[in-house]
């Protein structure tokens, strides 16, 4: 495989990456009471899949679309105004938080401590983009802020941390091109 | 789950519809940051262009109410939550002076979002790519060329991949997957499949993209700006200005 | 005139099984070719290799004399390939955004563009689908668009892998008259199957695979004769006695 093809191939990736996370606004398991929505945990997965560079690329590219009025962000609402409104915060967040989680897994390569350790600064680093961005455009109160944009999340969050870890485990071989699929379909 | 949302592009002859993408992203991005200083004025007038726009778009409010209801949804809870205090006890307080000032914050942000609705109901995919790479373009370290076959990728496969992801959970419930009570394994036996088969997808999509000679040097869209995007920045500046006002 | 030539391709996959072996074919100009065999026989792997997706461990391919390994743009313009799944081919957000993809990448003028795409589009029946979004197409409309996204690149040749897999009858019976169309037209076909009943009675050409090699290559009524050997059905009119029947009139 040439370099073009090389690039190509991650560039696939990681734009089939952004559209999983769009599609993760969407998705919510339901379990129990509380359907959990998956699109934190897709944004784990995407720097602990594609790494640093290629995860910010991914989500970077996914808040350009929403960014640029595609119809790709949760409740249908998009354009420049959802940065502006008051979960804005939380989607900056996202950009670096997979940067953050892919920077820091990459140097483990893949040693579960340092997996687990990566995701906790990521979830730590969306929350803190996320609840004072939610306190400036909504003029709560720093605690109501945590209250309402913080607390109620943590125990599903502790839940994704541990599912990503056999997750990655799962999809990271398929990744790096050690496991080449053969499709002779013909 | 193929349609994600109604806010989808309908063709139209609308001065909206005619628009550059670029003057309509601008507008877009300019008036939603002013509007964060706006004031009862601002907003009054800024209402009265809204609707007007959404009116000469051929946009029905129930149509736009039905698109928008989650966020109307949220800003009604981020309204009570603003305004109602427990100061001391347990007994929930109110004042007016208070909910004036959660009303204007809700309002702002209500109008911004209509703008978006107005954005994508007037404007094809296509050309607020063409858009996107025109803005993109002074921006160092960001190829935009890439940037935008990318983001047209995103479009294109978001609804594949909510399909997939449908079918994988109606797979799994029919066998009875809802008896398993750990959300760990919920988490897992969903995302696994549905990760591999995106994936697995990706690599034919390469070849796809191959076999069509993809190449960075590609056509660029065109895009036109005319007399009528001018008045409309013209008009844009003038609204922006009337945060001044109190 | 040959068009393509491969003399003794091998490939080889990364986990070691042998993908092709010694496959040397000639395709003429103008020519409608079935390349049959059953799953895994090396149908798809050859394609492949006839517009520069992959590149053989040893042996060549040539598109109108020129080596594909030494320039792979140039034989992926001259060989539109029209993969077997049509959802992760097509690449645009809309029905005409996927069209003018493959103009775009060769840098066209924008004039020259919508030209193509039009064309291309009334080429399948899909004029007026312009600004509809891909996933709300049926099955035999994607696979009409797949082929227009490959007719905007005003290829000579058309690969087809498995194009009829998974249509239903009415579209099946559209998208084989429309190949038959393009063949008219002068364009040289290459489809390959596992499923000879659909598209046989007009191929000018059979070319049996199996396991990577070349078993069998001749006019389709003298191959099909003995194809079950190779994991092959033959044709229903071939098993009642009737010789090769078209499938639809």
């Amino acid at each position: 495989m040439d370099a073009s093809a090389r690039q190509l191939k991650r560039m696939v990736y990681a734009s089939l990456m952004a559209a999983l996370t769009a599609a993760g606004a969407y998705i919510a398991i339901p379990i129990g009471p509380v359907p959990i929505v998956l699109q934190n945990l897709f944004i784990m997965l995407a720097g602990l899949l594609l790494g640093g560079r290629w995860g910010l690329i991914s989500v970077a590219v996914y808040l350009l679309a929403g960014a640029a009025g595609l119809p790709v962000f949760a409740g249908g609402t998009g354009g420049v105004g959802k940065f502006v409104g008051p979960t804005g915060g939380y989607l900056l967040g996202f950009a670096a938080a997979a940067y953050l989680i892919g920077l820091i897994s990459e140097s483990g390569r893949g040693r579960v401590a340092i997996d687990v350790l990566a995701m906790v600064a990521g979830t730590l680093i969306i929350y803190a983009f996320g609840v004072s961005w939610l306190k400036v455009a909504t003029g709560m109160s720093f605690s109501k802020a945590f209250a309402v944009g913080m607390l109620p999340f943590l125990i599903g969050d502790a839940l994704k941390i541990a599912a990503a870890v056999p997750i990655a485990k799962a999809l990271r071989p398929m990744m790096d091109g050690t496991f080449t699929v053969v499709r002779t379909a013909g | 789950m193929g349609e994600l949302t109604a806010i989808g592009f309908r063709p139209g002859q609308s001065v909206l519809h005619r628009l550059d993408p670029r003057t309509k992203q601008a507008l877009l991005m300019g008036i939603s940051v002013t509007s964060l200083w706006g004031n009862l004025s601002f907003l009054a007038l800024f209402t009265a262009v809204i609707m007007l726009s959404l009116n000469t778009a051929g946009m029905r409010i129930r149509r736009l109410i039905c698109e928008t209801r989650y966020f109307l949804f949220f800003l009604c809870f981020v309204f009570g939550v603003r305004t109602i205090t427990f100061s001391g006890g347990w007994t929930p307080a109110f004042s007016a002076e208070i909910a004036g000032e959660a009303l204007i914050v809700c309002w702002r942000l209500l109008l911004v979002v209509c703008m978006g609705v107005l954005l994508m109901a007037t404007t094809r995919t296509a050309d607020i790519r063409a858009a996107l790479v025109w803005f993109l373009k002074p921006v160092p370290l960001v190829n935009e060329k890439m940037a935008a076959t990318m983001v047209g990728l995103v479009v294109r496969f978001l609804p594949v991949i909510l399909f997939q992801g449908a079918e994988i959970a109606d797979a799994q419930r029919s066998r009875g997957i809802e008896r398993r009570k750990n959300p760990l394994i919920r988490l897992m036996k969903f995302t696994i499949p549905l990760f591999r088969r995106v994936f697995l997808s990706a690599d034919e999509l390469a070849a796809a993209m191959q076999a069509r000679c993809y190449s960075e040097h590609r056509t660029l869209p065109d895009l036109f700006f005319t007399w009528r995007d001018g008045m409309a920045l013209g008009a844009g500046i003038l609204i922006s200005l009337t945060v001044l006002l109190p | 005139m040959s068009i393509i030539q491969t003399s003794h391709l091998y490939h080889r996959f990364a986990d070691g099984t042998q993908g092709i072996d010694d496959v040397t074919l000639t395709f003429n100009e103008g020519e409608f070719t079935v390349i049959a065999g059953a799953n895994g026989s090396g149908k798809t792997t050859l394609l492949r290799h006839l517009n520069g997706l992959l590149f053989p461990e040893s042996g060549t391919v040539t598109v109108c004399g020129k080596s594909v390994k030494a320039d792979p743009l140039a034989a992926r313009q001259q060989v539109g390939m029209v993969f077997q799944d049509a959802d992760s081919q097509i690449v645009g957000e809309t029905v005409y955004d996927d069209a003018a993809f493959g103009p775009e990448n060769l840098a066209l003028e924008r004039q020259q563009i919508r030209q193509r795409v039009n064309q291309a589009l009334a080429a399948v029946d899909l004029s007026g689908f312009e600004n509809k979004q891909p996933h709300h197409l049926s099955g035999g409309e994607k696979r009409r668009l797949a082929i227009a996204g490959v007719l905007a690149m005003t290829p000579r040749v058309l690969l087809m892998d498995e194009p009829f897999s998974n249509l239903d009858y009415p579209a099946t019976c559209r998208v084989l008259n429309h190949i038959l169309d393009l063949h008219q037209k002068g364009h040289t076909i290459i489809i390959t199957t596992h499923d000879l009943e659909k598209v046989i009675a007009h191929a000018q050409r059979l070319v049996v695979m199996a396991r990577g090699r070349v078993v069998k290559d001749g006019i389709p009524a003298e191959v099909i004769s003995d194809i079950e050997r190779w994991g092959i059905r033959p044709p229903c009119s071939v098993q009642l006695g009737r010789g090769i029947r078209p499938w639809v009139n």
